[in-house]
């Protein structure tokens, strides 16, 4: 079939989906609840029809009938504990308790009646905590499990690196922090431009985080590594509250850095401590009228003064952050969430240009309110139809601005920065999604969940960037004689434009289930400067195939298996070098005093980048097997095998570059190898062009392949999950993974993924590229406990990690005389394959102690979190720069450590909820 | 051939809700009577069968749920706390607030 007919079948097929999509009454994506479902029999195991069963919970009770088959089923139901009834004339009640629902899981519940007075009930065991139908595994990070141990961090990002299989915000191999989805109550809180957390929460708002990503459905999409889906608390017919403040400071710190650690590198002597914190929360939610509606409200002044890293002294964060989130039961059958934040996000301290290596004379003031809105309509007809509509996003900006706007000067011989901050850099962003849905179940060949949805995206992003600050140029310097004043700024606007349609069915005959999906993207890229459509992938097409076999009949346990496809969310960083601007870079020759020598060089002239039309958006297949079951009560062993495999990258390349081998110097092996120079780097200069780097071919001036562009990222591991929610005095998450990342793409910022230099020239992208990856943790051990003592009602929470170390790779950065390339990480080359070098292993436990009291239903606590209880000093970076660097003016040789683990911290809290 | 495949599955998934019949979810009373008499259990229909999903007004009640609440004084010190926190962070948001030169 040629690519023409395959395109035109595609758009026929995606035609059909839209007209799917506005037929039925629509359905959600990203759904916010799950379902309950069962069976009712007597003791001879005959069905029971005409049984009535309720649900109750927080906002009031529903009540179905079971049909000719003895079954029923609650659709819509909002994440949270239920307590599930069923009654018969002429049969004993039963009643299952704690019955915990979850995002988008199906919860299977069996009742067997014995005969007898229906004023009786009889307490049974709870509904099976094994989701057998779902080809997806999750990990639930519960509301017990946020409340219980010390873990605390006001990003999704932070949150992910709790759950298995992720770490440094990298999930399952995949890059760090882009890769991921980041929902609050199904809002995309992502920066449109690199796809970073871009809003901060409260802890204490969440009611429940699924964190998920393997065996995703088809209505999650945007993501190559994990999704993080975060149900924020609402309000219910009890009244509760939460009144918590958390409260450390420098004298409560401890140091772990070693007088070795001090010789090889002194700036580990500045390490980051927290100087003061002082975090409050209020909040209170209930009933506006019984069963109709509900409100909830949180108010939060997060305040954290540090010390951080390197020569600032002083850094401010001050947030007071505001939510509120009606929730209307207009009928039986209607639900409308109405939610909002406001976050006046203040920080004084913050790094200037100069990074790491700033002063406090170098760091800008940020100004950076956000407003996230989130409306949502949940309508449940009949049994067997349910409806989601949404409108979520947010509007907000940072603005930066330098403390001493004079410029500064950068020498480099020392690598040092003198003077003022520079630093202006102006950031708005908006995000706008519609999203609506449509389940229904129905009946043929077995029984069908259908699922069909439909999404619009809208994303904004402005920018000014003025590095340098009001002046618009820095001083470049060797050996203290300055050289060149350097410019370099540009705006710049663009939308990112998404439509989504999925479809999905989850097809139960027996105890065999399908989950079959497809989602399509249409990603687009607008730039408003040039007032047209810059980036123009393919369109994404996502299968999702999977199956789920009950191995035991009872609903307490599965075995599954998936394949599936995911896309990497929107971006404008992916083409914003293909605007005017980007590219502009300007250089004047100096006198040694300092005064203009002539006219200004203009390098790099104003160019755009080029960018392919045919190109595809980057994006992850991943297969895993899966067995999932029951062990007691509340626990659940869960055995994952995962493969991923990553192309499609993009990057740019030098069209027409030719390049001439150079003999070079490994000053790690005193050996030589063969480098490329760039020989006709005047007449190609501007041919810079963005595109699917695989199969690029470097040639040197003859016109001969040196060698073909490989980008690859793969990833393999078997995780294995011992969990239980918080019952009966414990609760606990147990896990082990074991797991290799390798590849050419590395998986840390989004730098190496989006943009940076890799592909530009053979030097980085042939010369041992390929290996593993900085995120790949070979072995990882997480263990989550909580536990209450008995008699004197003393909560103990406790978070081990264990993980091996990243890797590293040694490299050496050439002159330019030894190399003819702009900018010093294109003269950056690996000594050895990728990730040869790893890190110290890497242990830290943190611990909670909280003495709680109790009045009725008041629970008073006063708390203490030790973080890093041990005070262990692991090393967590090394330098790896070839012979050394300077880092605040003190040569750091190869190896030398540039990091340590964070050292012990007590930090006291106090609580009353009801 | 992974493209086409799913485009098959999908084409193919497209019609099933118009073709599939809805789960009956509202039993008939001779259904009822029938499961009954098959047991043998007396007094078939002297419980009235809900025809749909509703909500009713049975919710386990707590302290908190009663409408007096903010009368009781957990409620008055709750309001007081509340006042108070919601109080500071409005004066922070004023006060600590930094206003970049670039938004005036």
């Amino acid at each position: 079939m040629t690519t023409m007919n395959i395109r035109s079948m595609a758009r026929t097929i995606f035609l059909c989906l839209i007209v799917c999509a506005a037929c039925v009454p629509l359905a959600a994506a990203q759904t916010q609840t799950g379902t309950v479902e069962g069976k009712v029999v007597d003791q001879q195991g005959a069905v029971l029809p005409g049984v009535n069963v309720t649900l109750t919970g927080p906002r009031g009770s529903q009540t179905t009938v079971t049909d000719a088959e003895g079954t029923f089923r609650f659709v819509g139901v909002a994440p949270a504990t239920y307590t599930l009834k069923a009654e018969l004339t002429g049969f004993l009640s039963e009643s299952q308790p704690d019955v915990v629902v979850s995002l988008g899981k199906t919860v299977t519940a069996e009742f067997a009646l014995r005969v007898g007075g229906v004023t009786e009930t009889v307490e049974v065991t709870a509904a099976s905590t094994v989701d057998v139908k779902s080809s997806a595994t999750h990990t639930n990070i519960s509301n017990d499990m946020l409340q219980l141990t010390p873990i605390y961090s006001s990003t999704s990002t932070g949150l992910l690196n709790y759950a298995p299989g992720i770490n440094n915000s990298s999930a399952y191999g995949a890059q760090a922090s882009y890769g991921n989805a980041l929902l609050m109550d199904g809002v995309d809180t992502r920066d449109p431009q690199g796809g970073s957390a871009w809003t901060f929460f409260n802890q204490n708002l969440i009611e429940e985080i699924q964190v998920g990503g393997l065996g995703a459905p088809a209505e999650y999409g945007g993501f190559t590594g994990g999704i993080i889906n975060t149900v924020t608390k609402s309000g219910g017919n009890a009244f509760t509250g939460l009144f918590s403040i958390r409260y450390t400071n420098d004298s409560l710190a401890s140091n772990n850095i070693s007088e070795s650690m001090l010789d090889e590198n002194p700036a580990l002597g500045e390490a980051a401590i927290t100087k003061k914190l002082a975090d409050y929360t209020v909040q209170m939610g209930g009933p506006l009228k019984k069963d109709k509606a509900f409100f909830f409200a949180s108010i939060q002044r997060y305040e954290a003064t540090t010390d951080p890293t390197g020569p600032i002294a002083t850094s401010q964060d001050i947030s007071p952050r505001f939510n509120t989130k009606f929730t209307l039961q207009p009928s039986s059958n209607d639900t409308l969430v109405l939610g909002m934040q406001y976050d006046a996000y203040n920080v004084t301290g913050r790094q200037g240009y100069p990074g790491s290596k700033s002063t406090d004379q170098q760091t800008v003031t940020e100004d950076a309110p956000e407003w996230v809105w989130n409306a949502q309509w949940r309508k449940v007809m009949g049994t067997s139809t349910f409806l989601e509509a949404k409108f979520t996003g947010y509007t907000g900006y940072y603005y930066l601005d330098p403390v001493d706007p004079s410029p500064f000067t950068y020498d480099a011989l020392t690598d040092e920065y003198t003077g003022g901050g520079g630093g202006l850099e102006y950031e708005d962003r908006s995000r706008n999604q519609v999203q609506a849905s449509l389940t229904r179940y129905a009946d043929a060949f077995g029984r069908h969940a259908l699922k069909f949805g439909a999404e619009i995206e809208r994303s904004h992003v402005g920018t000014q960037y003025e590095p340098y600050g009001p002046a618009g140029f820095y001083i470049y310097a060797y050996g203290g004689v300055p050289y060149y004043r350097i410019s370099y700024g540009y705006t710049f606007h663009g939308d990112n434009k998404r439509f989504t349609a999925y479809a999905q069915d989850q097809w139960s005959a027996g105890r065999l289930t399908m989950n079959l999906g497809l989602r399509l993207d249409r990603i687009r890229g607008y730039s408003s400067d040039l007032k047209k459509t810059v980036y123009t992938p393919d369109l994404a097409w996502g299968p999702r195939i999977g199956v789920a076999y009950d191995l035991t009949g009872k609903g307490s346990s599965v075995l599954r298996s998936f394949y599936g496809r995911y896309y990497e969310g929107t971006a404008t960083q992916f083409w914003i070098s293909a605007t005017p601007g980007i590219e502009d870079y300007v250089q004047t020759p100096l006198n040694p005093n300092g005064s203009v020598a002539g006219p200004p060089e203009v390098v790099t002239p104003g160019f755009m980048y080029g960018i392919s039309d045919d190109i595809g958006h980057p994006r992850t297949d991943e297969f895993n097997v899966a067995w999932e079951n029951q062990l007691t009560r509340t626990g659940r062993l869960t055995v994952t095998g995962i493969w991923r495999k990553t192309g499609d990258f993009i990057n740019n390349v030098i069209n027409g570059s030719q390049w001439r081998p150079v003999t070079l110097t490994n000053s790690l092996t005193n050996t030589t190898y063969t480098g490329y120079n760039w020989s006709n780097r005047s007449t190609t200069d501007q041919d810079f062009f963005i595109r699917n780097v695989e199969g690029y071919q470097y040639v040197d001036t003859a016109g001969n392949v040196i060698g073909t562009a490989d980008p690859r990222r793969n990833y393999k591991a078997l995780m294995i999950s011992f969990d239980s929610a918080f019952r009966r005095r414990i609760g606990y998450q147990l896990s082990y993974v074991l797991a290799k990342a390798e590849g050419s793409v590395d998986n840390t910022g989004f730098g190496n993924w989006l943009g940076g230099v890799q592909w530009g020239s053979p030097n980085t992208a042939l010369i041992n590229s390929f290996g593993e990856l900085t995120n790949s943790r070979r072995h990882e051990m997480k263990f989550n406990v909580e536990y209450n003592i008995p008699k004197v009602d003393v909560m103990l929470g406790g978070v081990y990690t264990a993980l091996s170390g990243r890797p590293f790779t040694p490299f050496q950065r050439y002159t330019t005389s030894q190399l003819n390339l702009p900018l010093n990480s294109r003269k950056e080359i690996f000594l050895e394959p990728r990730g040869s070098q790893r890190n110290d292993f890497y242990n830290n436990l943190d611990v909670r102690a909280e003495k709680l009291f109790r009045v009725q239903n008041h629970r008073f606590g006063v708390y203490a979190d030790m973080a890093n209880l041990l005070n262990t000093g692991t090393v967590t970076t090394r330098q790896g720069r070839v012979p050394n660097t300077t880092i605040s003016g003190h040569t750091v040789l190869y190896r030398a450590p540039t990091g340590v683990q964070t050292a012990r911290q007590v930090t006291f809290g106090g609580r009353w909820s009801f | 051939m992974i493209r086409a495949a799913t485009l098959v599955t999908i084409a193919a998934l497209i019609p099933l809700p118009a073709a599939a019949s809805d789960t009956a979810t509202t039993p008939s009373p001779p259904t009822i009577r029938k499961s009954m008499e098959k047991i043998g259990v007396r007094d078939v229909a002297a419980k009235p069968v809900r025809k749909d999903v509703a909500r009713d007004d049975r919710q386990g009640s707590s302290a908190g749920s009663s409408p007096g609440f903010f009368k009781t004084k957990p409620g008055i010190i709750a309001l007081a706390v509340m006042g108070a926190g919601v109080g500071y962070a409005l004066y922070s948001a004023q006060n600590d607030r930094i206003h970049s030169p670039g938004k005036k």
